[in-house]
């Protein structure tokens, strides 16, 4: 278990990116702004598992990752999102739609498959980056990479 | 985007200040000549420097109070002991905080100061906001911690004693942000080959100190 003056330290170093990465997931800067503070009392209950395996912006970025993920597994962001995409007849635009369907793909692959999904098709990351997120080889993360991808293929034919 | 350009992960780790200096100066180039990822971290810069001047108050949960008791008790006897007792060499000899064992495993440090990142030299003169990199060189593996003596006498660990990996310049999981305790503060590493106690640490271990100037 972290103190609380190295969480604090570490919010008051990290923060930011915590939270810009949180506010790219959800575009929603209140959700953003909760889902900072669920990584960083996380931090404090669970930063040993953190144990050096990584840097800390890695580690940050991967926690950071699950966490908005998890918040839109919610049962309210997501009935907010998919109302979003019925607001009457007024035109939806495309890009809220193919986000609602994004969240619903994403929330039929486990956890730390859909964290891969966004490491690879929203963010960009080399596989080399995303072995690192992970701890293990960019061998391991390409088969992953196949069956995630065969896996959403199935889901949208 | 081009092969060179940069993910958001790469830059949260420039301005962690994480990367090596080479990979540092490689991302800004290719930002100063890219659009896109001149934009990108032009964004994340300005967001990081919104988030230092108005920062939310982040409200963990309290500590019990037990615990607080106790980590007083253990950290009055790790004060004692690192600062005012004599300390064992690697060598066997008397050590002198700013003394580094020839060969022996040793502490470097980054500064980050205005988004330039520099390594540290013996006297540096640094300032309130600036962000610390501490980084280790060592031959094998091993373990380490980090504490700090700071101008106004506070000790801190910033690390309890956790694995070393081996290579040169490895920065350590955390980087710190300097408050505004002027005056010279001493990092110190603590390095052994098995992992130890920081109050009472085992014959053989040795330590490397680095001494800043906050202004």
């Amino acid at each position: 278990m972290l103190s609380r003056a190295q969480v604090e330290a570490l919010y008051r170093a990290h923060g930011h990116a915590v939270y810009r990465r949180a506010l790219r997931l959800l575009q929603n800067e209140d959700d953003a702004r909760d889902v900072v503070h669920d990584v960083f009392v996380g931090l404090q209950r669970s930063g040993e598992r953190f144990e050096g395996k990584s840097s800390i912006a890695t580690y940050l970025y991967s926690v950071t990752t699950h966490a908005a993920l998890n918040w839109l597994r919610n049962r309210r962001t997501r009935a907010r999102l998919l109302a979003g995409l019925h607001p009457g007849p007024a035109v939806v635009p495309a890009r809220g739609e193919g986000r609602a369907l994004a969240v619903e793909l994403l929330a039929t692959l486990s956890p730390d498959d859909a964290a891969l999904a966004i490491y690879l098709h929203c963010d960009e990351l080399t596989h080399a980056e995303i072995a690192e997120l992970r701890g293990c080889s960019p061998r391991q993360v390409r088969t992953l990479a196949e069956r995630v991808l065969r896996q959403l293929q199935e889901e949208v034919a | 985007m081009r092969q060179d350009c940069v993910s958001e992960l790469l830059i949260d780790r420039l301005l962690a200040g994480e990367l090596p200096v080479d990979a540092t100066a490689r991302v800004r180039g290719h930002a100063a000549t890219c659009a896109d990822c001149g934009d990108l971290l032009g964004r994340a810069e300005a967001a990081a420097r919104r988030f230092a001047e108005a920062r939310p108050p982040l409200r963990l949960p309290a500590p019990r109070t037990a615990r607080i008791a106790a980590a007083s008790a253990a950290l009055a006897a790790v004060v004692a002991l690192v600062i005012a007792a004599p300390w064992r060499s690697r060598s066997g000899e008397a050590g002198d905080p700013d003394h580094r064992t020839k060969g022996g495993p040793s502490l470097g440090l980054f500064v980050s100061h205005g988004g330039a990142l520099h390594r540290s030299q013996p006297g540096e003169i640094v300032a309130p906001g600036d962000q610390l990199q501490p980084v280790t060189t060592a031959m094998r593996p091993g373990w380490i911690a980090l504490t700090a003596v700071d101008g106004a006498g506070l000790y801190t660990i910033y690390a309890a004693p956790q694995p070393l990996a081996a290579g040169r310049d490895r920065p350590l999981a955390f980087s710190i942000v300097l408050d505004d305790a002027r005056g010279p503060t001493t990092l110190t590493a603590v390095f052994c080959e098995r992992p130890f106690a920081l109050d009472a640490p085992p014959d053989g271990c040795t330590r490397d100190a680095i001494t800043i100037e906050i202004r």
